[in-house]
């Protein structure tokens, strides 16, 4: 009886924190940093709307957004609904300390007659502690003539260490290749980071190092996620082409064969490829 | 010529209130709407006679004009003329005020007349009851007795949900009035009045307070409401109407009491002199909210 009682609650709490993960960084449960919309249509043509915000949900503590640290409006929190629309919105933006406060954002309608009518949403901005970092912080490729791009495969982590859910992308990635700043939009967490070969060049005679930094990246809302410490680099080593030297008896068909071929000498018989970092032990 | 001794005797009479004294009105100082009865005795049992009404500047033995009409400024409650009894009497109720007379004429079986009055000087009852319409509220007007007359208003919100994260509602509104009554003497009296409501408004409970702040449920609206006066200050008594889905198109609530309103104590109906009888509170739409979206 026990174990039953145990696996139901188990499971209420498994779902409860799964609706709570799935809530983060949305309009309603907002990261720090995050910036939303926030609209109510099915209004008339004519009526006035003001947008606040109150710390109750009776609505008698108004913040003054010009005192109130913990949010912007970033657009003009009153207006008239005309030009055809039957909408009011207002662009909110969360400031680092909002976290785990409720917020009631208001809007009051007034009609031409004077009246007036009222909605509020609550709002629970979440701290923002994501981070993004690459799975490995080295890895190395023999030299290709044909290229020499790469892909990066890269964590997002929430708030919980848990992976990011799907409903936080798209997400730019702002990163340097050796130095140089790109930014790349990634739709999901299955997406690698594309380090194309136009990127860096690799020198085919030596080893060529390629440092991929992320330096930043920010969600649809513009809050963003820190590159995590340590992983937050990573070294690609593009490994020179092997140098290689005839033996005698290649040197003697090479005379006696006018057409051997740089082909031959890189499909060389009676050699086998050496993996890059090892020494070569085939002989001279 | 017979000795006719007028002991004119008073007795308010109104259907609902029986044995009443008075408060105000007098037989030989009335006030408008009140009923006296003008008793004459001293007949000898074979007389007829006939009351006869006169503004006090008239005598009618001597040619004087018979004025004013039975119906127009007073009523004569029953017959004027009788005969038969050594008592005669009439009830007259006043409507307008004024300085009459009031005669009776006697006539022996022997065709002779004698003629007796009394001056009966007719006043303003300064009994009002009158009714205004004071807005809409909701449960932060703790105390409504400094209100004054709104006739339009927008609806305020009673039992609301604004979250648009539930069902979101506005809810009821409160709708109030104030019965006012005014009475010249300091006599206290209980009053009454009966209302009629009428109106677009869907009413769910209707409420009474004596000092606008306690308010106690009254069961049914429209059954005559009498105003416990121990003190003789119970001049105002209020009513708080809750009104329900009154928020999208204009609706209307009309409080009513017509002439119904009467002192329980004097016995004088209210004359409509001052003020209104009816008071009707018109709400005006709210604009209407869809839905929420946030991104």
């Amino acid at each position: 009886m026990n174990l039953v009682k145990y696996t139901i609650i188990t499971l209420l709490l498994l779902i409860s924190f799964g609706f709570s993960a799935q809530a983060q960084g949305t309009a309603l449960q907002p990261f720090e940093g995050a910036t939303h919309t926030y609209m109510w249509d099915g209004l008339q043509e004519g009526v006035e709307y003001e947008f606040y915000v109150t710390a109750d949900a009776g609505g008698n503590s108004v913040f003054d957004d010009g005192v109130t640290k913990e949010f912007d409006f970033l657009t003009t929190a009153n207006g008239t609904v005309n030009g055809g629309n039957s909408a009011a919105s207002a662009q909110v933006h969360w400031n680092p300390g909002a976290a785990l406060t409720s917020y009631f954002l208001w809007i009051k309608i007034t009609g031409t007659n004077g009246c007036s009518n009222y909605r509020f949403v609550e709002i629970l901005p979440h701290p923002n502690n994501r981070s993004i970092g690459f799975d490995a912080v080295a890895s190395n490729e023999c030299f290709s003539p044909g290229g020499n791009g790469f892909e990066l495969p890269v964590s997002f982590l929430g708030n919980d260490g848990e992976l990011l859910a799907q409903n936080q992308f798209p997400i730019n990635v702002d990163f340097t290749v050796n130095g140089t700043a790109y930014q790349q939009n990634m739709q999901s967490a299955d997406e690698n980071l594309q380090i194309e070969s136009a990127m860096f060049a690799a020198d085919p005679a030596q080893d060529t190092q390629v440092l991929v930094e992320i330096t930043g990246a920010t969600d649809a809302h513009s809050a963003q996620l820190f590159p995590g410490e340590e992983i937050s680099t990573h070294t690609r080593t593009i490994f020179a082409i092997p140098v290689i030297e005839f033996t005698q008896q290649l040197k003697l068909q090479k005379k006696l064969n006018e057409e051997t071929t740089a082909h031959i000498m890189y499909s060389p018989v009676g050699f086998d490829w050496q993996e890059p970092g090892t020494d070569y032990t085939g002989g001279e | 010529m017979k000795k006719l001794v007028f002991t004119f005797l008073t007795m308010v009479v109104f259907a609902f209130v029986a044995n009443t004294t008075f408060a105000q009105s007098v037989y030989n100082n009335a006030n408008v709407g009140a009923t006296h009865e003008y008793i004459v005795d001293g007949l000898d049992g074979t007389d007829s006679w006939t009351f006869i009404v006169t503004l006090s500047t008239e005598d009618p033995y001597n040619g004087g004009t018979v004025t004013p009409a039975d119906g127009t400024e007073f009523d004569f409650v029953n017959s004027e003329t009788g005969s038969g009894a050594t008592s005669a009497s009439v009830q007259i109720t006043w409507n307008t005020i004024g300085n009459y007379r009031v005669w009776i004429q006697v006539q022996d079986d022997a065709g002779c007349y004698n003629y007796r009055f009394i001056d009966v000087p007719v006043t303003d009852n300064n009994f009002n009851v009158e009714i205004i319409a004071l807005g809409s509220g909701d449960e932060n007007d703790s105390d409504i007795s400094g209100f004054t007359e709104a006739t339009t208003a927008c609806p305020k919100f009673v039992g609301e949900e604004f979250d648009d994260e539930e069902n979101d509602t506005e809810g009821n509104t409160y709708v109030y009035y104030k019965v006012t009554r005014t009475l010249d003497n300091a006599s206290t009296s209980d009053w009454a009045f009966t209302p009629a409501i009428s109106g677009s408004a869907t009413v769910t409970l209707w409420e009474s307070s004596v000092d606008g702040q306690n308010w106690s449920t009254v069961s049914t609206i429209t059954d005559e409401l009498v105003v416990t006066d121990a003190s003789g200050t119970e001049d105002n008594v209020w009513f708080r109407a809750t009104a329900t889905n009154v928020t999208e198109t204009q609706t209307d609530l009309t409080f009513n009491f017509g002439t119904s309103a009467y002192e329980v104590t004097g016995g004088i109906a209210d004359q409509d002199d001052s003020g209104s009888n009816t008071a009707t509170m018109t709400l005006s739409p709210l604009p209407q909210i869809g839905d929420f979206s946030g991104n």
